[in-house]
């Protein structure tokens, strides 16, 4: 069996990271923990920071930073994890991948090649309310999805 | 070092790390504690089953197989139906449809227990009237894990998507929840 993990950037996907890392050890189970970049997150995020700080001059450039970041602290982020896991005797694998975060967490776990979908049940918004990913991927993923909490 | 301070120590470095206490009750709900980090035994599951859930898919059992566990399978007949029923029809119309309701509820936990045995699991069926949502967040205090079918308390014309009662048990359920 695969299991593909959501990693998001948030507390609440590293738990289904370790949920992953105990059912992959008793299932002798591959796992790939999984995140995506999405460009409209930069550019969002540079538009509001410079209409705030009345820099729009400088917008392009701040998405270019903001991206530049974004990528560097994902991969960062899946380093951490696997590094974590080392030990465990699980075999363990990243991929990041760009694009709609929808789309292409569809594309890798509708693939054929996961038996189950391990996500958190809130994401960076914290625990207020449940994760938007959830909402909508949750009736399309055709593997099982295990939601973590 | 817990993983929680770890990661506070790592990320704010030497500011936070004076106050991590503070931190981490201003920012709970962003934070997982170290106990929150544990991932829990699982002995007991619970399976909530009605009219709109017709089988348990092979990847789910795979999945369910990882767990030593006892799979507590509970047929739930809406409440706010029979009520309605009551209202508008006379009350051995009720009685007649509650009947039905029963016998295909008897037929789907029989059947659905019977594939989980054949997989080596150890079963508990009930059935019972009550609210598919809320009944379900009770009950589920007392195991480790929910198994939800997507189809569960919707309709046949929603296929497409996901139960908005599941999404409602998950965001209220403090365990795990599997979604097949």
């Amino acid at each position: 069996m695969k299991i593909l993990v959501l990693i998001d950037g948030s507390k609440w996907s590293h738990k289904a990271a370790l949920h992953a890392i105990e059912l992959a050890k008793r299932k002798n189970a591959e796992v790939v923990l999984f995140s995506v970049l999405d460009i409209a997150e930069a550019r969002a995020l540079a538009f509001n920071f410079c209409a705030q700080s009345g820099i729009c001059d400088q917008v392009k450039d701040y998405e270019g930073r903001i991206w530049g970041d974004m990528r560097k602290s994902t991969q960062q982020e899946l380093t951490a994890i696997l590094s974590r896991y080392t030990g465990e005797k699980v075999r363990c694998s990243s991929k990041i991948m760009e694009g709609r975060i929808r789309d292409e967490v569809l594309r890798e776990a509708n693939s054929g090649e996961y038996g189950l979908v391990v996500m958190g049940a809130f994401g960076r918004s914290g625990k207020t309310r449940i994760s938007a990913l959830l909402e909508q991927i949750g009736g399309a993923v055709r593997p099982p999805l295990l939601v973590v909490r | 070092m817990g993983y929680s301070s770890s990661l506070i120590q790592r990320k704010f470095k030497d500011i936070v790390g004076r106050r991590y206490e503070a931190v981490l009750k201003d920012y709970s709900e962003f934070l997982l504690t170290d106990e929150e980090m544990l991932v829990p035994e699982v002995r007991s599951i619970l399976m909530p089953l009605d009219i709109f859930v017709h089988d348990i898919t092979d990847e789910a059992i795979e999945v369910l197989s990882a767990y030593n566990a006892t799979i507590s399978l509970a047929y739930i007949t809406d409440a706010g139906v029979i009520e309605l029923l009551e209202q508008a029809l006379n009350h051995a119309s009720t009685e007649e449809f509650r009947a039905k309701k029963e016998e295909e509820g008897r037929e789907l936990l029989e059947r659905t227990a019977a594939k989980l045995k054949e997989h080596g699991f150890s079963t508990q069926t009930r059935m019972f009237v009550g609210h598919k949502g809320d009944d379900v967040v009770r009950i589920a205090k007392n195991h480790d894990m929910v198994a939800l079918c997507r189809r569960y308390a919707d309709g046949e014309s929603t296929d497409v998507s996901v139960s908005p009662i599941v999404l409602r048990i998950c965001q209220r359920v403090e365990t795990p929840a599997l979604i097949y």
